[in-house]
């Protein structure tokens, strides 16, 4: 695992939209896109490549901050946690995906066994059984 | 790193308080305290013997929840990461330190290395921003 450089927090997440290939997961509760197009549009053209864009908010939130992102939204309730993953990269946060100027750490994951280990007893343990399709 | 049971988190953050000797550095900008009195006794514990105990909110809005606690209160504007840490150990998570059901994770930092790094993290980017609450 390594800390980001907190400078280089919102250019790693782009960087891992862009380069993702087959999925993109993306667990981020609480939403805020506006002034960050670049993002926006990163996801937007991930999914429109063929890349299977999985996002995940809290209970509540459905497309709150994120009006026209393309991705198949679910709702999960009580969810607080942070990670953004690709077939590529995996990256846990104390940050939601808010343009904002909020001090949080950005962690890559950067052995087989920590991604593994976030993949099993986080995300399939406690995400993927409790979330529910968005409808509006 | 190690991803800790999430049943056991709060075991794993008592332990860190409990076990240290010499400082604690708390960083949780929002806090409710309410209903978790092993968490609260632990940290009062710690500042009685002797524990150097630094606590890390958020500028305005982290203040209310830590009252009763004996601690020395920092504010950090747009605070918004988790960590807890000692001379020795160290936990980060996604989780304030609020009294809830929330889907948070929970990691020990077991290397060296990786308690550097956090640590690093912590002088760079949220001491030199921290002014003492009176």
């Amino acid at each position: 695992m390594k800390f980001i450089d907190i400078k280089e927090n919102y250019n790693s997440i782009i960087s891992l939209v862009e380069s993702a290939e087959k999925f993109l997961v993306l667990v981020s509760p609480f939403n805020d896109f506006e002034g960050w197009d670049r993002l926006k549009n990163s996801i937007n053209n991930a999914t429109e490549r063929g890349v299977d864009v999985q996002y995940y908010v809290r209970e509540g939130e459905g497309y709150n901050g994120m009006e026209g992102l393309k991705v198949n939204l679910f709702e999960v309730p009580g969810l607080h946690a942070k990670m953004y993953r690709s077939e590529k990269e995996t990256y846990i946060s104390s940050g939601n995906l808010t343009k904002d100027t909020n001090i949080n750490w950005y962690i890559k994951l950067d052995s087989e066994e920590e991604v593994k280990e976030i993949v099993e007893q986080f995300y399939k343990k406690l995400i993927l059984p409790a979330a529910v399709p968005y409808q509006e | 790193m190690k991803i800790v049971n999430p049943l056991k988190s709060i075991d794993t953050i008592i332990s860190v308080i409990n076990s240290a000797e010499e400082y604690l550095v708390l960083v949780s900008p929002y806090t409710d305290l309410n209903g978790w009195g092993n968490l609260k006794n632990a940290i009062n514990d710690a500042t009685k013997r002797g524990v150097e105990v630094s606590y890390y909110v958020r500028e305005e809005e982290g203040v209310p929840g830590t009252e009763e606690l004996d601690v020395t209160l920092y504010e950090v504007p747009n605070l918004h990461s988790k960590m807890f840490f000692s001379e020795s150990k160290a936990v980060i998570g996604s989780a304030h330190l609020k009294y809830n059901e929330d889907i948070n994770w929970t990691y020990i930092l077991d290397k060296q290395s990786e308690y550097e790094d956090m640590q690093g993290f912590f002088e760079k980017n949220i001491k030199p921003l921290a002014v003492r609450n009176k």
